[in-house]
């Protein structure tokens, strides 16, 4: 398969994994919902003994749920917006914030923690936001099936001498996964990066993955 | 017959309390864990017939809690719980596989339905969000078996 076509592929998987994470937690958000509602009807068909703040207790509970399924679809609906087009103006701290959001039940499951480190003076950035984050969620993805259960990344946004410098710090005891978990090979890591136009260095005696991002970023700072 | 003893196992601490009660408004003796670890306890405790289980829960492998479940009582049924497309899907990273457990699709009408394998006692399955009434008929289906 050409490296391009293999691009492609890998493209796919990630975006099949985050639209089948967002799938999964949309269920457990209405199955809440539902339930929740099915109880309040329950109570109120029965004539049982909840009193009125019970009930309103129930019906806050639902609206709670609601607004945390309409932000997961927004974050949804954004991080899809910024896939339509191949290169970008776009802020690579909102686009972090989405990803994480997106990935972080996949991190859940493994009781790892996503955290963020943003540098708050980011400008805005012209580039391929697609490339950069199937990037971050594939090494984000490598360093979770290495990272032990209670443990933590924390993704660092920097912005320097006109280069953007994104840091995956994993934080825990590193295991080896039990096993054999598919992720993105190294040679697509880096017919990615070529595609960025751009350098990466995983500086494996910190296990840190660190991507600087110089070349084919052009700053938009005024 | 009685009504069954429910063991309701999920991490979603509103799903599973809010159906847990719906079950108890139906005359069910339902109880809620939501943690792995409060699943073996309560089912020493509490002897359920039947235990609806979440497989994919943080930091756990379901099919363990269901092999430890089966261990301390091989005649209590268990009904998983999927958030899942499928259930081959709720299965993956669990430590299991549809073919492991002898779970296949049948197309009936449309609905998807995985026969289980006897031996492992995974009595059905109920995929999120559930439908009350089904997931009751399934229930009093398998306190059925487990009383004969």
């Amino acid at each position: 398969m050409s490296a391009e076509k293999e691009l492609k592929s890998l493209q796919l998987r990630v975006i099949s994994k985050i639209l089948a994470g967002f799938s999964h937690e949309m269920r457990n958000h209405l199955a809440i919902i539902k339930e929740t509602a099915g109880l309040t009807e329950d109570i109120i068909k029965s004539g049982g003994s909840k009193s009125k703040n019970d009930l309103l207790k129930l019906t806050g509970a639902i609206e709670e749920q609601v607004g945390k399924a309409a932000l997961l679809c927004n974050y949804l609906g954004r991080f899809g917006h910024l896939l339509e087009n191949p290169v970008i103006s776009f802020n690579v701290n909102e686009a972090l914030a989405d990803l994480i959001a997106l990935i972080s039940r996949l991190a859940h499951q493994k009781r790892i923690t996503l955290e963020r480190d943003f540098d708050r003076q980011m400008p805005p950035i012209y580039g391929d936001p697609s490339g950069l984050l199937l990037l971050v969620f594939c090494l984000v993805e490598e360093i979770m099936t290495g990272l032990d259960r209670g443990g933590s990344i924390i993704i660092k946004t920097a912005f320097l001498n006109n280069a953007l410098t994104i840091t995956l710090v994993p934080k825990g005891s590193i295991v080896q996964p039990a096993e054999e978990i598919e992720t993105c090979s190294a040679e697509a890591i880096q017919d990615l990066l070529r595609l960025l136009n751009s350098t990466i260095s995983k500086k494996s005696e910190t296990k840190e993955a660190m991507i600087t991002l110089s070349q084919s970023i052009t700053s938009r700072r005024d | 017959m009685t009504r069954a003893k429910v063991l309701v196992v999920d991490d979603e601490v509103e799903f599973a309390s809010a159906l847990s009660e719906r079950l108890q408004l139906r005359n069910y003796e339902a109880k809620a864990v939501y943690s792995a670890k409060d699943v073996l306890p309560s089912v020493k405790k509490e002897c359920p017939d039947v235990v609806l289980l979440d497989l994919k829960m943080p930091g756990m492998s379901g099919i363990d809690v269901l092999k430890a479940i089966k261990q301390v009582d091989a005649t209590i049924e268990v009904i998983i719980l999927t958030g899942q497309g499928s259930i081959d899907e709720g299965l993956k990273g669990t430590g299991g596989s549809a073919l492991d457990y002898d779970l296949y699709f049948l197309t009936d009408d449309s609905t998807k339905k995985f026969p289980q394998k006897k031996e492992e006692g995974i009595f059905d399955y109920v995929m999120k969000p559930v439908a009350i009434e089904d997931l009751v008929e399934k229930i009093d289906k398998a306190k059925k078996k487990r009383s004969t």
